[in-house]
């Protein structure tokens, strides 16, 4: 009350000194000093209201945060975790500090909490392989302020690639209007398109592939009236035809041979259908599937020659990063009426003689069948010691699949065992930042329909970390957002492109890819 | 017709405008506004940043953004007319204010000509407002720059290009025509300068735009939108109004010689003038009047509100002849119980297009084909044409209620919620958006009594595969996995009378009496009587239910008037046309 008394007096004085300017040095002298401590009485008022002080109720309960970042192993470069508190109140007080002393406040009236980008970057590299802590205190309508229990996150030491490429989409059925693949730098929220299908007559535009995110070797297919697959190299494209009259499925899923010469491929007839009654909404099935090696440099495309594959589905091909192996999803050779939920893919893998591009016989990695589930999207480790793939219950295709989880094979002892990121929704596709330590997936488990990027470390043992959410600036992004982060893929580099190029590409006639028989 | 400003009466200056303001109001707001109807429903405006994101990827996005915007405001006819009609005035006034500052005179025939042309372009309901809004900015801003040549040094009229660009895509044309007149009229060195600059800096402009801005095709880049939502006979008219515009200041330069023998005073040139504009009007207004697409649409209206019953009683008022609004009944009478008994009381087509649709990717295809099955219970389907009528064609107020309806009954509430937010950051949906919420609480928390509860225990529960191309297909496998759907029990049948299927039909007859009907519907039992008909007189199994006496003296009655005209059909058609031209025996007789 006297606060507010001294308050209305000086706004009085302040009237009767401006009504009486014409006074002169004295006069003026007064209005300043009146401002001034004007100035200083709404600071103090704004710091006194929103920083919690008297006596403060300390809870056992942790703060609801949305999304989750708690309780987190998190990349030293990584954008801020902005976040909102659940729990209602009238003001929020947020401190985050680090092991090393230093801290960041953020203050919020309606629970949304936005750290400053430049201050949590200095926190978190300076304080890389310790911990960062977050305090909540929230204040009721009587002023009351509550401390949540600590939030305990823990910093790697090593960094995460600082891009993730990715395609977006509605997770819709067969239309589409609007498709691009985008980049974001995860050290801050920039994200930009890399194309738009706009650009392109509204081709449809997919399957965009790094050549382990080391290089600038990337492709891209068109599905359209400008079709083609065009392959980035060197600030350069080119734009292929891999159709040829020996391969008549084309080509679909990619992956670089780490030599950057080869690139593999499967070859699919794909049908997609709409479940009437199940909560999937897409069935979609590969009536037949073989694999093919695309030579870079030669312009050659030619069957991978894997043993027995005559009788055999094979797909979604990987190499291993010594490139002296491919693996790959084998389900056996469907005929004209099939069960679809009987088609269930074992983990392959052959060897491969990269002078000769002559391949060996191909040996059963893990049996999926056996257990009545099918493998798909093997991914290994950069450091060649894991293998994550994809495990549903059939078919190759477990991104509309609920029970689709990620599995971890040990490369050396060929053990198998389910990782701790998976929810009780599809977790599927996967990709390995360069230095092995991160993965970034896609998962459902948000809504069950839209697929976000969820980010977790993996540590020596192949052990997963609780994930976390792709973070975006506003924390309530994910909340009206519908289009699907599709295929995310991590990269270290940034490449060049602008609509001009890519608009002028798409108007040249492909290349035909030659077929090469071996 | 001319205003001397100095001595007229400032009510005799407003009289036309105020005339053009009325007419145009009460044609919008009274008359014809299932126009503001349509396009209400054609789009949904959402306050958030994702929603203005999605048009800042190309020029003239932002026009876009804004037309949908005003748009909303249709929600209520009068605001919506009021709006309408101020814009096209606003068009009107602007033209007549630049001829004044090029002139001196009030100059008001281009003016209200390119007002009524406008109008009469606006009559066509796929003419969206934002059209006009690109005219009024372009005549707005052009205005601006002639009134305040002075502003920087007179380059303002090049330094507001990339605004204008950018703002209104494809509708730059205007201004930059609109400018290259005037300032070559001028054609003084320094003014030619600007000239050659404004050109250059739409060049660089566009090649900007095309190399590193935008991810869009020329064409895009340079019409966009007036090339991408505008077509057809509506699309040359209004190229024709926008270049009359563009040249104005070449036009309103051009002088007529008034006739000394024939001089009015301004009084009577104003009251003149307004009544032949209003003469104008009234005779466009007339004819540009469509009364059937003013009841499909308040058919529509109706539909979507689920006031089935005033569907069929309007139908029945005022008989369709358009096979979507056919559609729209059917699905009325089925939801009413009804479609076997009053199928023929409405026209059909044969081939059972007016019972449900195939896959199109067309808009009013996508928009309505998904409501035949939500009706009969494929409620993933329903889905389905929801969501790709979504992707193709962005939000709308009646598509997000089939969003939230289809996820609500899968139990799919973390994607209702999504959407139903999605509602809540609407301009006039919202009391509507907390509905939802309120019915998803009710339906987590075991509620029974609720539209979703009794859709989830008429969904179709075993699983299959749907096809589109055919819908008759997905009702026999519903019906095989579950023959206690009643409501596709009822569209199957109808499906069979239409194509006169009677071994169809003799075969599903006891279907009745198994979903727990005490009496067949009114056209069963008359094709139950042509069954009986053609196999002696011997009645088909219907179980314990029997035809009604009603329905068998009813067709003594038809072949009594048969008989009349000696067995003779063609001769008999217009008495029985008129007495059981609703009836499943006139059909097969006469379709």
């Amino acid at each position: 009350m006297n606060i507010f008394k001294t308050f209305l007096y000086k706004i009085k004085y302040l009237i009767e000194a401006l009504h009486s300017r014409s006074m002169g040095y004295n006069n003026n002298l007064r209005i300043f000093r009146i401002i001034r401590y004007l100035i200083i009485l709404a600071f103090l008022l704004y710091s006194c209201g929103s920083k919690p002080y008297g006596s403060i109720t300390l809870s056992e309960l942790a703060p609801q945060l949305e999304p989750d970042y708690s309780d987190l192993t998190i990349p030293p470069n990584i954008s801020p975790l902005n976040f909102i508190i659940k729990q209602k109140a009238s003001a929020y007080y947020v401190k985050i500090f680090s092991d090393s002393g230093s801290e960041i406040v953020v203050k919020s009236g309606n629970g949304k909490i936005r750290i400053p980008p430049s201050k949590w970057r200095k926190m978190l590299l300076g304080n890389a392989g310790k911990n960062v802590k977050i305090d909540v205190y929230s204040k009721d309508d009587e002023g009351r302020w509550l401390k949540f229990k600590t939030i305990n996150n823990k910093i790697a030491s090593e960094k995460i690639d600082p891009y993730i490429y990715y395609r977006l989409l509605y997770p819709g059925y067969e239309s589409w209007n609007e498709l691009s693949i985008n980049f974001r730098n995860l050290e801050s929220f920039k994200s930009e398109s890399f194309i738009e299908n706009s650009v392109v007559d509204q081709n449809c535009v997919n399957c965009h592939s790094f050549n382990n995110g080391k290089t600038d070797d990337f492709l891209f297919h068109m599905r359209g009236t400008l079709g083609g697959t065009y392959f980035y190299r060197n600030g350069q494209f080119k734009k292929i035809n891999l159709k040829t009259s020996d391969n008549k499925n084309g080509a679909v899923y990619p992956r670089w041979h780490p030599s950057g010469k080869f690139v593999a491929f499967s070859s699919n007839k794909i049908i997609q259908r709409f479940h009437a009654a199940d909560n999937k909404k897409i069935e979609v099935t590969d009536l037949e599937s073989s694999l093919l090696l695309y030579d870079v440099e030669l312009n050659e495309i030619m069957n991978v020659e894997a043993a027995g594959k005559e009788t055999f589905m094979d797909t979604y091909p990987e190499w291993s990063p010594d490139g002296k192996y491919l693996y790959f999803c084998r389900a056996a050779r469907i005929g004209k009426d099939y069960d679809y939920k009987k088609i269930q893919y074992n983990l392959y893998r052959v060897p491969f003689e990269i002078d000769k591009r002559t391949f060996g016989h191909s040996e059963l990695v893990f049996d999926a069948v056996q257990i009545n589930k099918s493998a798909a999207f093997p991914r290994v480790s950069p450091d060649g010691r894991f293998l994550i793939f994809t495990l549903a219950d059939y078919g190759c295709f477990p991104i509309w699949h609920k029970e689709a989880d990620l599995y971890s094979l040990n490369l050396i002892d060929l053990k198998v065992s389910r990782l701790d990121l998976n929810s009780d929704y599809c977790d599927s596709y996967h990709s390995w930042s360069s230095n092995s330590k991160w993965l970034i997936f896609s998962s459902k488990r948000d809504d069950g329909l839209t697929a976000r990027p969820y980010i977790s470390y993996i540590n020596e043992n192949g052990i997963s970390s609780k994930p976390f959410i792709l973070p975006q600036s506003d924390p309530e992004f994910y909340k009206s957002f519908l289009k699907s982060y599709n295929i995310p893929e991590f990269s270290t580099v940034k490449i060049d492109l602008n609509p001009g190029k890519i608009r002028k590409l798409a108007k040249t006639a492909p290349v035909p890819a030659k077929w090469f028989k071996n | 017709m001319d205003q001397e400003t100095t001595n007229s009466s400032p009510y005799l200056f407003w009289l036309p405008y105020a005339a053009f303001l009325l007419i145009t109001y009460i044609y919008f707001g009274f008359i014809s506004n299932y126009i503001l109807y349509f396009q209400e429903k054609s789009s949904l405006f959402i306050f958030s940043y994702n929603f203005l994101q999605e048009h800042l990827n190309k020029p003239g996005g932002l026009l876009i953004w804004l037309g949908k915007f005003l748009s909303a405001f249709f929600y209520y006819p009068p605001v919506g007319a009021l709006i309408l009609s101020s814009v096209l005035t606003l068009i009107v006034f602007s033209i007549t204010k630049i001829n004044y500052i090029l002139t001196g005179k009030y100059k008001l025939i281009i003016s209200f000509l390119i007002g009524v042309i406008l109008f009469y372009l606006q009559t066509n309901y796929r003419f969206l407002i934002f059209n006009n809004l690109g005219l009024l900015l372009q005549l707005g801003l052009f205005c601006l720059v002639i009134r305040f040549n002075a502003f920087f040094k007179g380059w303002l009229s090049v330094i507001i290009v990339p605004f204008i660009y950018y703002t209104t895509g494809g509708f730059i044309w205007i201004y930059l025509l609109l400018m290259s007149f005037y300032l070559i009229s001028a054609f003084k060195k320094t003014i030619l300068l600007r000239f050659f600059s404004m050109w250059a800096l739409s060049m660089i402009l566009y090649l900007s735009a095309r190399e590193f801005i935008f991810f869009q095709s020329d064409k895009t880049l340079i019409t966009y939108p007036i090339l991408q939502y505008n077509e057809g006979s509506q699309l040359i008219v209004f190229l024709i109004v926008a270049g009359i515009i563009s040249i104005l200041p070449a036009i309103l330069r051009i002088r007529f010689r008034e006739h000394r023998n024939f001089s009015i005073s301004n009084v009577q040139q104003s009251i003149i003038g307004t009544t032949i504009l209003l003469f104008i009007l009234v005779i466009i207004a007339i004819a540009r009047f469509d009364n059937k697409k003013k009841k499909y649409f308040y058919v529509e209206k109706l539909f979507f509100e689920n006031r089935f019953n005033e569907v069929i009683e309007f139908n029945t008022v005022n008989p369709p002849t358009n096979l979507l609004t056919i559609y729209l009944n059917n699905i009325a009478l089925c939801e009413t119980g009804r479609l076997d008994d009053q199928l023929f009381h409405f026209p059909q087509n044969k081939e059972g297009k007016t019972l449900f649709l195939e896959w199109k990717m067309e808009s009013e295809i996508l928009k309505h084909g998904g409501y035949f099955y939500y009706t009969a219970g494929m409620i993933n389907e329903a889905h389905r044409w929801a969501f790709e009528n979504m992707v193709m064609k962005g939000f709308t107020s009646d598509g997000l209620r089939m969003l939230i309806k289809t996820e609500l009954i899968n139990a799919n509430y973390d994607m209702a919620e999504k959407y139903i937010n999605i509602l809540r950051h609407s301009l006039f949906y919202r009391k509507e958006a907390v509905k939802f919420e309120k019915l998803m609480t009710n339906c987590l928390n075991g509620g029974s009594n609720n539209e979703i509860i009794q859709k989830r225990q008429e969904k179709t529960q075993h699983d299959y595969f749907t096809i589109s191309e055919n819908p008759y297909i997905n009702i026999e496998m519903t019906l095989a996995s579950d023959s206690m759907n009643r409501k596709a029990f009822e569209y199957k049948m109808a499906f069979l009378l239409l194509h006169k299927d009677y071994n169809g039909i003799l075969h599903e007859l006891r279907g009745y009496e198994r979903l727990g009907y005490t009496e067949l519907p009114a056209h069963i039992e008359e094709a139950v009587i042509a069954l009986a008909i053609s196999n002696k007189g011997k009645m088909p199994d219907t179980g314990n239910i029997r035809v009604s006496k009603k329905t068998e003296l009813r067709w003594n009655q038809y072949l009594t008037v048969l008989q009349q005209y000696g067995n003779n059909i063609k001769s008999a058609e217009p008495v029985l046309k008129k007495q059981f031209g609703n009836t499943f025996w006139y059909y097969v007789f006469y379709k």
